[in-house]
């Protein structure tokens, strides 16, 4: 039924391949990226106030532009200011500011779901700022943080398909490759989306059940 | 990073602004009608408990892991080879419906769940119709639990909708990448769209945000 040769077969694993980089390495920045951005809006110092409006604005502008226009802009951009990168590099540099932005969402609403007086309490008794965050705060906005975080994380797998517009070959464009050189859409298309399914549902699944082993209600 | 001229982007806003409507019309568009197929959906998650149920679960699971991308991408190679020939306008319209009636079932499934169940025995008791109990009852309760989150739903199929340029429909992002291949100023015309795409967004919470207290004052 499905004429998939052995070159066909590679290609799209190839492809799979691109689209784990893409996800993982935009995730990892947007981790990165979320932690400084958190770091900075909940920093109290008075000199960090324009760089704290600067996070803020940041992170609520960017979640309103839709993913595929941030990707040219960067990848433009690139371009003009002569970085020679590949659009690879391009690709997971744009999935990482855009992570960045959700995921600090995420850290800063998990951050200031600790009660004040856990925070106070530990001030008074005089725990150093590395203790506050790893004994009294961390552990405390992690049962916050984490769920949805993983659901953003499996979220964002899917919108690196749009990479695919600058001429990365991943999964959703290894399709069209294998479509456009006069393979059966119906089956090539179910290949990859079953593909991606692959990759998500088990992700989907590990967030469902960090959702009820440790969220908060 | 020199040469930024934003003049000739300028002289095509017009044209640029006209995308706005294209892309509200879209995602509207999808909205609506994958809202009524999400209705149906959570409807039957509701009340059957057998394979019905299992069917309407498996499509919601289907389509919420797989990317709305590859989903438009099938519907647009696939629909001819049925015979349907299609607009690339409304392949995206009918993709898009389909990955957000599988969204808007979860989130409807969601608040469903949450009506009362004194809500149930009401409806029993004043002799409404199982029709009736939905349209007058459950789903204007479920509607208004869950309108942040449809709401929000909403914003981000404005965002989605931008995959709409890339079958070659003239939305926002669509005629931006038009003039920015006609005028060769794609890096400043891009900026514009973003800013746009934003404005656009935040005019929409605000929207959203009186509808909601227009809501509450009603009801």
């Amino acid at each position: 039924m499905i004429a998939f040769s052995h070159y066909d077969i590679a290609l799209l694993l190839q492809a799979m391949g691109r689209t784990v980089e893409l996800s993982l390495g935009g995730g990892l920045l947007g981790i990165a990226g979320a932690i400084l951005l958190t770091a900075l809006r909940l920093s109290d110092l008075r000199y960090m106030f324009p760089l704290r409006m600067l996070a803020v604005l940041y992170v609520q502008t960017i979640r309103r532009i839709p993913f595929i226009v941030t990707l040219y802009i960067v990848f433009f951009c690139a371009g003009m200011m002569g970085v020679d990168v590949s659009a690879t590099v391009v690709a997971i540099g744009s999935i990482g500011l855009i992570a960045a932005a959700y995921l600090c969402e995420i850290l800063h609403g998990g951050v200031k779901t600790v009660p004040v007086e856990q925070v106070e309490a530990a001030l008074v008794l005089n725990l150093p700022l590395w203790a506050r965050w790893r004994y009294v705060i961390g552990p405390q906005a992690l049962s916050a943080i984490v769920p949805p975080a993983v659901g953003y994380l499996v979220l964002f797998i899917k919108d690196t398909a749009l990479a695919s517009q600058i001429g990365v070959v991943e999964l959703s464009q290894a399709g069209v490759i294998l479509s456009n050189r006069g393979l059966p859409s119906v089956q090539v298309f179910c290949v990859v989306l079953l593909l991606y399914f692959a990759i998500s549902y088990p992700l989907t699944c590990l967030s469902r059940l960090l959702e009820k082993r440790i969220a908060v209600h | 990073m020199t040469g930024l001229d934003f003049r000739p982007v300028f002289a095509r806003l017009p044209f640029l602004l006209g995308g706005v409507g294209v892309t509200v019309l879209i995602a509207g568009l999808a909205f609506v009608f994958g809202l009524l197929l999400a209705v149906g959906l959570a409807v039957v998650r509701f009340e059957n408990q057998g394979g019905w149920r299992r069917l309407s679960r498996s499509y919601s699971t289907a389509l919420t892991n797989t990317p709305q991308l590859s989903q438009i991408f099938a519907v647009f190679y696939c629909l001819p080879l049925m015979g349907l020939m299609v607009s690339p306008f409304l392949s995206v319209v009918i993709g898009m419906t389909l990955n957000a009636a599988a969204y808007l079932a979860d989130i409807l499934g969601a608040g469903m769940a949450r009506v009362p169940p004194v809500y149930h025995e009401v409806a029993l008791t004043l002799g409404l119709n199982r029709r009736q109990t939905y349209l007058r009852v459950i789903l204007p309760y479920a509607g208004r639990t869950m309108f942040p989150a449809l709401a929000n739903h909403f914003q981000i199929m404005i965002l989605g909708s931008a995959m709409a340029s890339i079958f070659g429909v003239e939305d926002l992002t669509g005629r931006a990448y038009d003039i920015g291949s006609t005028t060769f100023r794609i890096l400043e015309v891009m900026l514009v769209t973003g800013g746009l795409y934003a404005v656009l967004s935040f005019a929409l919470t605000g929207v959203f945000a009186l509808c909601r207290r227009t809501m509450e004052r009603i009801v």
